[in-house]
């Protein structure tokens, strides 16, 4: 199913590859026509919530049935071929644990059913790994949701897999706990795993690769370098709300700036839409002493990670 | 195997944990109050008819099927609704070896319920002065009944939340009505295929048990192999829908 490198959104050494790939459940179009690849090392699959990222990694998984296209693991069709699993590690967006378990039969349990022959030393590895030793004889029932989340990475690792797919595994987790599992993905993805992290939070994902797909609305909106999509969301018009005693002479002014594309009041409120957002900040106050009006207000209105995403999307 | 051994082991634990456990074994064991209480002023051989008129009848139609709703129903609903599910299908098992393995484990459950209620029921009908004759066919009846209902409970745990709902309706108009008002659909009934086991291994029953079975024929090597194969059938189908269906 190797294909020739075409786009960002593939690699040159394929381990997940996902082809024209869309699921619907009833009318609601949750992933539409996606390709993409993935290889060793780490890629962060970043989008707002709702996105289809879930769905997506779901799909990938075997866990769901595409509605069209087709997904191989390994040169296979997860589906179909449960043999993959034993070389394939997930850890799910919601709590899959069971609160009865203690963090080390939960993962003594993951071993056994991957097949591991000496599960007692694999849970305890995979534990240590995590940091999780000192609670390893507790109930999962009684954990924070950090730990949890830590618990079942652990269960992912446990049988050491080639391919680690995370949906959002960083949710609930502490900043020192964040900053653990971070370098503890990046130590696997040097070690040669293909690691699969989604998350919506942009700053997460940035710190463990530079290798992002960006999904919103169920469709691929970016591929490629951090720094790429970053150049790409350079032009993006940004509508500024801006609080003035006289906002039609600062309107005005306001059009002859370089970087404002278009200006509109609404009562005593000026809005500007600006590519260059930062620039238009410097530029205000003395845009605004020249003019000698007050500026009390400067507030970006849509800066969501969603609405860039958005965007991007429409423009391809 | 290690990985089946572990699911059971696992389902064990589920299945057992939780108040549930202790209001299957009271339902269990009142068949044994209605034996003893029914049975203490009557003559051995009249204690023995009554068992088979009232407390064999209740562990058959109500203590076998509730035990196996509940545990059955619970023994996949419970990952599918707890999100676990995925935890189970993501490995490199076939599907069929986990829902055998699920299965197993509500059998065991189901059959340790029901079969301590039974114990104390014979106990309860020695003490009566009816004997102990019916301990174990009755342990016999009790392990197909258990497994031919929990095949089905489990599977209808897996499909849908509504499970212990539609299997009360089951048991109740199906089992309890139509399969016993409508002779020729009552081989379609679970519960007279472990009773026509029964019937053929106690001696001295009153004969008006017989009309029970309809035209189910009284034999325990049929009874068996009829649980086996439709145990055997519930695994694959359950496998079929795991495999086929959308772990949400």
């Amino acid at each position: 199913m190797t294909t020739p490198l075409t786009s960002p959104a593939e690699v040159t050494d394929p381990t997940v590859e996902v082809r024209d790939l869309s699921k619907w459940f009833g009318q609601k179009v949750a992933v539409s026509g996606i390709s993409c690849s993935f290889g060793p090392g780490i890629t962060g699959l970043l989008g707002p919530n709702g996105a289809g990222k879930t769905t997506l990694l779901r799909m990938i998984t075997g866990l769901l049935t595409p509605s069209e296209g087709s997904v191989a693991v390994l040169g296979s069709n997860p589906r179909t071929a449960p043999k993959i699993y034993r070389r394939v590690g997930l850890v799910p967006e919601e709590d899959a644990v069971y609160t009865y378990l203690t963090a080390r039969s939960f993962c003594e349990y993951s071993a056994s059913l991957n097949g591991v022959s000496d599960v007692a030393r694999a849970a305890t590895d995979a534990l240590e790994y995590v940091g999780m030793m000192d609670a390893a004889d507790r109930l999962i029932g009684e954990f924070s949701k950090g730990m949890r989340q830590r618990t079942k990475v652990a269960a992912a690792l446990v049988h050491e897999p080639d391919i680690l797919i995370l949906d959002e595994p960083l949710n609930g987790t502490d900043p020192l706990q964040r900053a653990k599992l971070i370098d503890l993905f990046r130590s696997l993805a040097r070690a040669g795993h293909t690691v699969i992290v989604s998350s919506h939070v942009l700053g997460e994902v940035e710190r463990m690769t530079d290798r992002v797909l960006a999904m919103v609305d169920g469709k691929l909106a970016a591929a490629g370098s951090i720094s790429a999509i970053r150049g790409a969301m350079a032009d993006i018009p940004y509508r500024v709300r801006l609080d003035v005693d006289s906002p039609n002479r600062l309107g005005a002014a306001l059009l002859e700036h370089g970087h404002v594309r278009s200006v509109s009041l609404e009562g005593d409120v000026l809005h500007a839409e600006t590519t260059d957002l930062a620039t238009l900040g410097r530029a205000l106050p003395r845009l605004a002493r020249g003019l000698d009006v007050r500026l009390t207000g400067f507030q970006p209105e849509d800066e969501s990670l969603e609405s860039v995403f958005r965007y991007l999307v429409r423009r391809r | 195997m290690t990985a089946v051994a572990a699911i059971y082991r696992a389902g064990l634990r589920q299945l057992i944990s939780g108040k549930r456990v202790w209001g299957l074994l009271a339902l269990a064991t009142l068949p044994a109050v209605v034996t003893y209480l029914g049975g203490r002023n009557f003559t051995a051989s009249r204690a023995f008819d009554f068992f088979h008129e009232a407390p064999l009848f209740m562990t058959v139609i109500i203590v076998i099927p509730v035990v196996c709703l509940i545990i059955g129903s619970a023994a996949l609903g419970e990952e599918r609704r707890g999100n676990t599910l995925s935890f189970l299908v993501l490995r490199p098992i076939r599907r069929v070896m986990i829902t055998a393995a699920k299965l197993a484990a509500a059998w065991s459950v189901s059959f340790g319920i029901v079969a301590a209620g039974w114990i104390v029921n014979i106990v309860a009908l020695a003490i009566s002065g009816g004997g102990a004759s019916p301990l174990v066919p009755g342990l016999f009846l009790i392990a197909l009944n258990t497994l031919l209902y929990c095949g089905v409970f489990v599977a209808l745990g897996y499909i849908t939340d509504r499970a212990v709902f539609i299997g009360l309706a089951y048991v109740f108009v199906w089992e309890n009505g139509l399969a016993g008002f409508i002779e020729a659909l009552s081989p379609l009934s679970i519960w007279r295929v472990g009773m026509s086991a029964y019937i053929a291994m106690v001696d001295g029953l009153p004969s008006e048990i017989l009309d029970v079975l309809g035209s189910v024929q009284p034999g325990a090597f049929g009874a068996f192999a009829k649980t086996a194969v439709v145990a055997a059938l519930f695994s694959s189908f359950t496998a079929g829908l795991l495999r086929a269906r959308d772990v949400t």
